[in-house]
């Protein structure tokens, strides 16, 4: 009987090679386009018609454009917010779509971002990005990040130390709350749904008992919906904090 | 004693890790809920500050809770 865990399985649907190395068709590569086709598909019918009165998926649209373009605004100060919006969005709006997609029953869902090898992917794409903003913009002065101002000299080095390993630990705190957050998620789900199974088969009075785990199953999808979209939030939240970080030094 | 038991019992060592990150989550909440409480204009302004600062601390329980998965389950 399969654990909780397999549903984390990688399959190859097409078993590709190129040069030796392998790069199959996975069932994440398809969960992922499927994410992809869909987002797509919102933004499209969102804004085939546009009117000064928006219609309802206009404005959906519209409110999603605008939640990203404040949450731009507010954390990169100065006005330089607005270059990185369509950056920010891309990975609001993806990163939701493969969170979400995961949650769905029957279809035998698979949640790409529950794989720390795509949200790794991602984070380290922030990362890169941040330090090559912060350099093509400020040259070596992006290194006075690390230094706090008008400290004792010993203990400013010390500081100096800890706020680059931090610095350096970003794109992994990024990567692992992300990934952590869909698979804990994910078993819990799936852990709940064994005790329905186990509690119901109850010989003598079948179906009864699994109610109370099924109860609890509905109400722990409904989190996980919530924990989908506050984590890619936050994603794109923390990449934005960090981007402030590179253009102006706090 | 052989390695399969070592293992189930440091997953269930470190689940503990999930228990003290939720003592911080409820912290964070809780301040937020007594600040609202004294300030309610500030309720909009804070709401944003208070997912980020649940989803940084959920990730540190969510650290502990991934490494008892990783023991347990291989």
């Amino acid at each position: 009987m399969a654990g909780p865990m397999e549903q984390f399985a990688i399959q190859r649907l097409v078993p590709l090679s190129v040069a030796g190395h392998d790069v199959s068709f996975t069932n994440s590569a398809l969960w992922m386009i499927v994410a992809l086709i869909l987002v797509s598909a919102f933004l499209f019918i969102g804004t085939a018609k546009p009117q000064l009165v928006p219609n309802r998926a206009q404005a959906a649209v519209e409110y999603m454009y605008d939640f990203v373009r404040k949450m731009a605004d507010e954390n990169i100060g100065h006005g330089g917010g607005r270059a990185f919006v369509p950056l920010l969005f891309s990975l609001f709006i993806f990163v939701l779509g493969c969170n979400l997609l995961g949650l769905l029953p029957w279809v035998g869902a698979f949640t790409p971002t529950s794989h720390v090898a795509v949200t790794l992917g991602l984070a380290l794409m922030v990362f890169v990005l941040v330090c090559v903003v912060g350099f093509v913009k400020h040259g070596l002065h992006f290194f006075s990040l690390f230094w706090p101002k008008d400290t004792f000299l010993p203990l400013a080095m010390f500081v100096a130390c800890i706020e680059f390993l931090s610095f350096l630990s970003r794109p992994f705190t990024l990567a692992i709350r992300l990934f952590a957050n869909m698979t804990a998620g994910h078993v819990l789900l799936k852990v709940f749904a064994t005790f329905i199974v186990t509690l119901g088969s109850f010989g003598a009075l079948p179906y009864v008992f699994g109610v109370l785990p099924l109860a609890v199953n509905i109400a722990l999808s409904a989190l996980e919906v919530l924990i989908a979209v506050v984590q890619a939030y936050v994603f794109a939240l923390l990449a934005s904090i960090y981007l402030n970080d590179a253009v102006n030094l706090h | 004693m052989d390695p399969h038991s070592a293992r189930v019992i440091g997953a269930g060592l470190a689940a503990m890790g999930a228990g003290l990150a939720a003592i911080g989550v409820g912290n964070i909440f809780g301040q937020y809920l007594s600040g609202a409480l004294r300030n309610p204009e500030a309720d909009a302004k804070m709401g944003g500050r208070l997912i980020f600062g649940f989803a940084v601390t959920e990730a540190l329980g969510l650290i502990a809770a991934v490494v008892a998965l990783a023991l347990a389950f291989s």
